[in-house]
């Protein structure tokens, strides 16, 4: 069914639209969630409740495109248990690419005064358009997506060492490009 | 700034990066898979509309089974075959329903179990399964012999995907489908093609490991209809559409007052091994039961009794 169609059964009020919408893209966002929380139960009620989400949403919102709109509840609600399970629970695509990203940003220095997170996303965006289409996608479905090396050599038919490498560069160049903006020292 | 703060503003970015991340690769794929299996689909069905009368009849009385696992009874070379194509049904094939005797089960509503396990590709490999695949493992392309007028596979074949464990190269999960119905969008998912959006057809599920996405709550105590001697669980569920009335409360109290409800059958049975589903939406219970009829006993060319009293009455 397309998008237009799920959405209307939304406004619609019909229990079918969360069939629909599980049919089109349960799977990609039991995909993410599990990459996050490495807990299949855990994954399937943050996507039980991302459903519950976009039925609450739905309407007012009008949500264009779809898959971006749920893939964000499920991200943001995954990422809200995993903290809070993080206390008890290690391990999982999550907690790697975390600690990636921790070693790009660490410094020993503190910056004053804390980016207003509307200017962060801004300049991630921009960062992202000065990266090529290829190695804009490795770092969505790294730490976006939390994809493993292997499940991202397999989407983009790259190597893993290959997808590795890449990675460890855009890394590099996002360190840079954050030090240029003072936004880590 | 530490990574969760990073990871919280990566969140938020523009819905373009996430949609491109989201169809990368993807759609390279699947772009290439669409066309081939078109291709290789017309192929196919050319190649059976000229050879089909011959096959089917083979030498002698019996249509030679491919392989253990070919779901269907054997047919007399005295039946009529359809000689338009293999997707729609003979008009002298009669089907005999003893009302009486089927027996339909009421669900309370969809099932939303979330079955679809996602299995981590550091444990298990995935296969895509195309139509000759769906054709190998299965024995058949999943197009039932009796198809609803209106119906069409919009021109997709049959598909599905294996999965098989790393360390074992066990089949683990094995699911293939194709679907029938009205009209098709773009993007080859069915579409209504009237104001209720509620797509008009059917889909049909094989799996010879059991199908885990079971489409209905099933009721407590399950009652089973003999179709010529394989045992079918018909179940149905009436689902409301919208326009809803907020000004009134439906009968269960749980939601607004709908415009009208539509209908939902599945028929869940086994045959030769192979579990199967059929979950039809907007079709009469007497469209599921010639479907089915003619699954079980394919080629649907004969009289075919559906609801039979086991002894011997019916």
């Amino acid at each position: 069914m397309e998008d237009n169609a799920i959405i209307e059964l939304f406004f619609a009020r019909s229990e079918q639209a969360i069939r629909e919408l599980d049919d089109k893209y349960g799977r990609v966002c039991h995909s993410l969630s599990y990459h996050i929380l490495n807990n299949r139960q855990d994954a399937e009620e943050c996507v039980n409740d991302a459903y519950l989400g976009a039925w609450n949403a739905i309407p007012p919102a009008r949500p264009n495109p779809l898959p971006a709109f749920l893939c964000k509840i499920v991200r943001n609600l995954s990422l809200m248990r995993y903290h809070a399970n993080k206390a008890v629970k290690r391990g999982g695509n999550c907690t790697v690419a975390l600690e990636e990203l921790e070693g790009c940003l660490a410094s020993p220095h503190t910056v004053e005064g804390a980016i207003e997170e509307q200017e962060l996303i801004g300049l991630i965006e921009h960062f992202l358009d000065t990266l090529s289409p290829e190695n804009r996608v490795l770092l969505m479905r790294r730490y976006w997506f939390l994809d493993s090396y292997r499940e991202i050599a397999a989407r983009t038919g790259l190597s893993e060492k290959n997808v590795s490498v890449r990675l460890t560069r855009i890394r590099k160049q996002l360190r840079r490009y954050l030090m240029e903006r003072e936004v880590i020292q | 700034m530490n990574a969760t703060e990073f990871s919280d503003a990566l969140g938020k970015v523009n819905n373009q990066y996430i949609m491109e991340a989201l169809n990368y690769g993807r759609k390279r794929k699947s772009g290439w898979m669409k066309w081939g299996m078109a291709a290789c689909f017309g192929l196919v069905l050319t190649m059976t509309m000229i050879m089909l009368p011959g096959i089917l009849r083979g030498q002698g009385n019996i249509l030679p089974p491919s392989g253990p696992d070919v779901p269907g009874p054997v047919v007399g070379s005295d039946d009529n075959q359809p000689s338009a194509g293999p997707l729609q049904p003979s008009d002298e094939g009669d089907i005999i329903i003893h009302w009486d005797n089927i027996a339909v089960n009421e669900s309370e509503g969809p099932s939303l179990d979330g079955a679809r396990l996602y299995r981590d590709p550091e444990f298990y490999d995935m296969e895509n399964l195309g139509e000759e695949e769906v054709l190998a493992y299965y024995g058949w392309d999943l197009a039932p012999a009796y198809i609803p007028e209106g119906l069409t596979d919009g021109g997709n074949a049959p598909g599905g995907c294996l999965y098989r464990e790393k360390a074992t190269g066990k089949v683990i999960e094995d699911q293939a489908g194709r679907g029938f119905w009205t009209d098709f969008g773009e993007d080859g998912c069915p579409k209504s093609n009237d104001d209720l959006y509620i797509p008009t057809g059917f889909t049909i599920r094989a799996s010879k490991l059991g199908i885990f996405h079971c489409a209905l709550l099933q009721p407590d105590e399950e009652r089973t209809t003999d179709f010529g001697g394989v045992s079918v669980i018909l179940t149905h569920c009436s689902m409301k559409h919208g326009p809803f009335d907020p000004s009134q409360k439906a009968p269960d109290g749980l939601s607004n007052m709908p415009a009208g409800y539509y209908d939902i059958y599945v028929a869940s049975f086994t045959l030769d091994g192979v579990e199967y589903e059929v979950e039809a939406q907007r079709l009469e219970l007497e469209e599921v039961i010639k479907i089915v009829a003619s699954i079980i006993n394919i080629p649907y060319s004969r009289n075919f009794t559906v609801g039979n009293i086991m002894d011997g009455q019916g």
